[in-house]
């Protein structure tokens, strides 16, 4: 073997430098994606399942008990993959959710926790959010915001004037302290129209500050047969799109999407929803 | 809203009176109803009336009037960003011969009193003169031709104001006297005639210069309004507007013509363009309705503007109310005498409104986007914004909004927000994120109104403000 050998304490480093320099290229080249700690599979807007809950402050319209399970590649990243469980309960009006999730390894990952209360009637419903971030090697640190702490709130409402249209607006970090998220979010307008078993959806995001961009604009379509649904997402700057697919068999939905990315690799995303209706 | 007792306390004379003081007071509208008209209900941005620094908040007087026989008192307090505490006060009552009101507070733009009673068989007034003769060639500021609604028959830029008296006889053909001060001048006026016919002078107490008087004569109706108006020095500016309802439709036409060295004595910082010509059209089918305008105007030599506008609504039962807008800008707005005017290149402009309906709880959401490229590219001004209104337990409500917005170096960008007693356009700037979190609760016979702000800017300090008002309105007999 030519050259130096790379001494065993190396070899990690490398690693880790390696997984750096990814999480960093994934981080910069992937602003708008949808790259937090409860981002499952599902279209843009309100949904039943608890994790979209914490995820866009959007509370579900029905007062079911969920319980959600979720795993998040990053753009093919091996060491940047979520893995996150989320509850969700819903009394009367009363909508409420906890989560927990992990992504990444210890050197670069963080641990998440969330929470969102709302309230959801017949034609609307409105949310608050909270989320609290922290390094994963920092669990010895004492609990102080900081750069490895991080927290932030936020709210969301929808509004169904008719039975099949609705229009959402989501600022789920509207106020942060401490660690910076993974990736700032703004405010995301949509709309989605639903005709049958067929559904589309607008929604337009606007861009965090500080970043000098445009936004993102969304649109998508949906299919419903029988007891599975398949969805199709297209997201620009750059033009992408996603494939999303869930089927539901006595109460569980069992849902993957994979998002396209013209630079990076995939974004494949799986989940399990037990309890609650589509 | 009253238009034509906005911010002026009303006074409740006999019916001939109230018409002569009508004319007199020349459609008091304020900005309040141009804000009104030209917030979202018409998709437009609001903007702070010309003479009006850019990029400065902007307050002006709400359109809320009293009936006779009541009496309101207002207390409140508010934190500006980075100020101190401020307290304000505001009282104000009517009856059937005297209507007065009095707002008090440390730098308060909008203190002062303005007192009326009926007197000497006619109306007597002292206090904030808010008058406008005819279009407001003379007094009270004409229009503005880059408004829509300018082309509206009720809709006028805010009235001059000043500190001074007037008196307004009672009568078919009405006799008006006034003197103030207006933009540091001593006038005094004379008008004799009301919304349909009038003539009117006003002059320096001091004619010292070929200016120092000005005349007026005008004509207003359902469908054609026109007023003429000269200096000494034979300077002129006349202008005239005419509105056609048609099946289906309705059409309105301006046109104003002049000297360029023609300045309203009460204001020589609102004189506004010395030609002008503006078209509004509003019309469509059933399934869709349409809003086009178009307008020209000419301050001086090189300094001309133009634009164009042409707004959609999809009438969408059940599905809440959509409107969607293009325009483009071209020239100068601003063109006050005496300052150097920067030019502003081609601006396009696009927006989306939605609003979800006006029973229980409401969602609007709007976009808007602003380019100095076709089909606004190169962007310059970019604001999303979403606001839900929702009522609570008992006559309570909540109301949020949230606006991310980005504006480019020397541009200006103003968000509009209602508060106990004013409108304020919050002027914003830079690259940040604003939430403004409304809530009206019933307290002690009365209302009291709070609003908490935050304003976080990149490269700022994050700015907090907030005002809490006590309100109650009751009868006096």
């Amino acid at each position: 073997m030519s050259g130096r050998a790379q001494s065993p304490r190396a070899i990690p480093a490398m690693a880790a430098f390696a997984s750096a320099v990814a999480l960093a290229f994934a981080c910069a080249l992937a602003p708008a994606a949808r790259a937090q700690d409860f981002a499952g599979p599902a279209p843009a807007g309100p949904a039943e399942s608890p994790a979209t809950f914490l995820e866009r402050a959007l509370p579900p319209a029905a007062p079911a008990a969920t319980l959600a399970a979720l795993a998040v590649r990053w753009d093919g990243v091996d060491e940047l993959v979520t893995r996150g469980l989320a509850a969700g309960i819903g009394w009367g009006p009363a909508r409420g959710a906890i989560g927990v999730s992990q992504t990444g390894d210890w050197e670069l990952g963080w641990t998440g926790v969330a929470g969102a209360a709302g309230a959801a009637f017949a034609n609307g419903a409105c949310g608050l959010r909270f989320a609290a971030r922290r390094d994963r090697e920092a669990d010895a640190a004492p609990l102080e915001l900081g750069p490895t702490l991080g927290v932030e709130t936020g709210f969301a409402a929808w509004i169904a004037p008719a039975p099949d249209f609705v229009g959402w607006a989501s600022a789920p970090a509207v106020w942060r302290r401490g660690a910076a998220p993974p990736l700032e979010r703004a405010l995301e307008l949509g709309v989605r129209w639903r005709s049958g078993d067929a559904a589309a959806w607008l929604a337009h995001r606007a861009p965090p500050r500080g970043i000098d961009d445009s936004g993102e604009r969304v649109g998508g379509l949906s299919l419903v047969f029988g007891a599975t649904r398949v969805w199709l997402e297209a997201r620009d700057r750059p033009l992408r799109g996603s494939l999303g697919i869930e089927a539901r068999v006595h109460g569980v939905a069992l849902g993957c999407e994979v998002d396209s990315h013209p630079v990076l690799e995939e974004t494949a995303r799986l989940g399990v929803t037990l309890g609650g209706v589509r | 809203m009253n238009a034509r007792t906005a911010g002026t306390p009303a006074c409740a004379p006999a019916p001939a009176v109230r018409r002569a003081r009508a004319a007199a007071l020349g459609a008091a509208l304020g900005l309040g109803a141009a804000l009104a008209l030209a917030a979202p209900a018409f998709a437009q941005s609001p903007e702070p009336p010309p003479e009006a620094p850019e990029g400065v908040d902007y307050e002006a007087e709400r359109g809320d009037s009293l009936h006779a026989g009541e009496v309101e008192v207002d207390f409140g307090a508010g934190r500006r960003e980075g100020g101190a505490l401020a307290r304000r006060q505001r009282v104000r009552l009517s009856s059937e011969g005297l209507a007065a009101g009095v707002r008090e507070g440390r730098g308060d733009p909008l203190a002062g009193g303005t007192f009326q009673w009926n007197a000497l068989g006619g109306v007597l007034g002292a206090g904030k003169v808010v008058r406008r003769w005819g279009r407001g060639l003379v007094l009270g500021g004409g229009s503005q031709p880059w408004v829509r609604t300018a082309l509206d028959a009720d809709a006028t830029s805010p009235p001059s104001r000043a500190d001074g008296w007037w008196y307004t006889s009672a009568g078919a053909r009405p006799i008006a006297l006034l003197g103030g001060r207006f933009a540091r001048r001593d006038l005094g006026g004379v008008g004799w005639g009301d919304e349909r016919a009038g003539l009117a002078a006003l002059g320096e107490r001091r004619l010292r210069s070929r200016g120092g008087a000005q005349w007026s004569a005008w004509r207003g109706g359902d469908a054609l309004s026109s007023e003429l108006a000269m200096d000494r020095a034979g300077r002129w500016r006349a202008e005239a507007g005419a509105w056609r309802e048609l099946p289906g439709a309705r059409v309105a036409l301006g046109a104003r013509a002049g000297s360029d060295a023609f300045r309203p004595l009460a204001d020589a910082n609102r004189d506004g363009p010395s030609q002008a010509l503006t078209a509004g059209l509003s019309a469509g089918p059933a399934a869709l309705a349409a809003r086009g305008y178009a307008a020209l105007w000419r301050f001086r030599e090189g300094q001309t503007g133009a634009r164009a506008s042409l707004e959609v609504e999809p009438r969408i039962p059940q599905h809440g109310a959509l409107v969607i807008g293009f325009e483009e800008q071209h020239g100068t707005r601003r063109a006050p005498a005496n300052t150097v005017v920067r030019t502003r290149g081609m601006r396009q402009g696009g927006w989306a409104e939605w609003r979800s309906g006006a029973t229980g709880p409401s969602l609007t959401l709007r976009e808007e986007t602003w380019g100095r490229a076709a089909w606004a590219r190169g962007r310059v001004r970019a604001v999303s914004t979403v606001r839900l209104e929702a009522p609570l337990v008992g006559a309570a409500s909540i109301g949020v909004t949230h606006a991310v917005y980005r504006t480019e170096s020397g541009e200006s960008l103003y968000l509009p927000e209602t508060e106990a007693d004013r409108l304020v356009l919050r002027a914003l700037t830079g690259d940040g994120e604003r939430t403004r979190i409304e809530c009206d609760v019933p307290v002690a016979h009365g209302e009291v109104r709070a609003a908490f702000e935050l304003n976080l800017a990149e490269g700022r300090p994050t700015r907090a403000q907030w005002t809490v008002d006590w309100i109650r309105r009751a009868r006096t007999r």
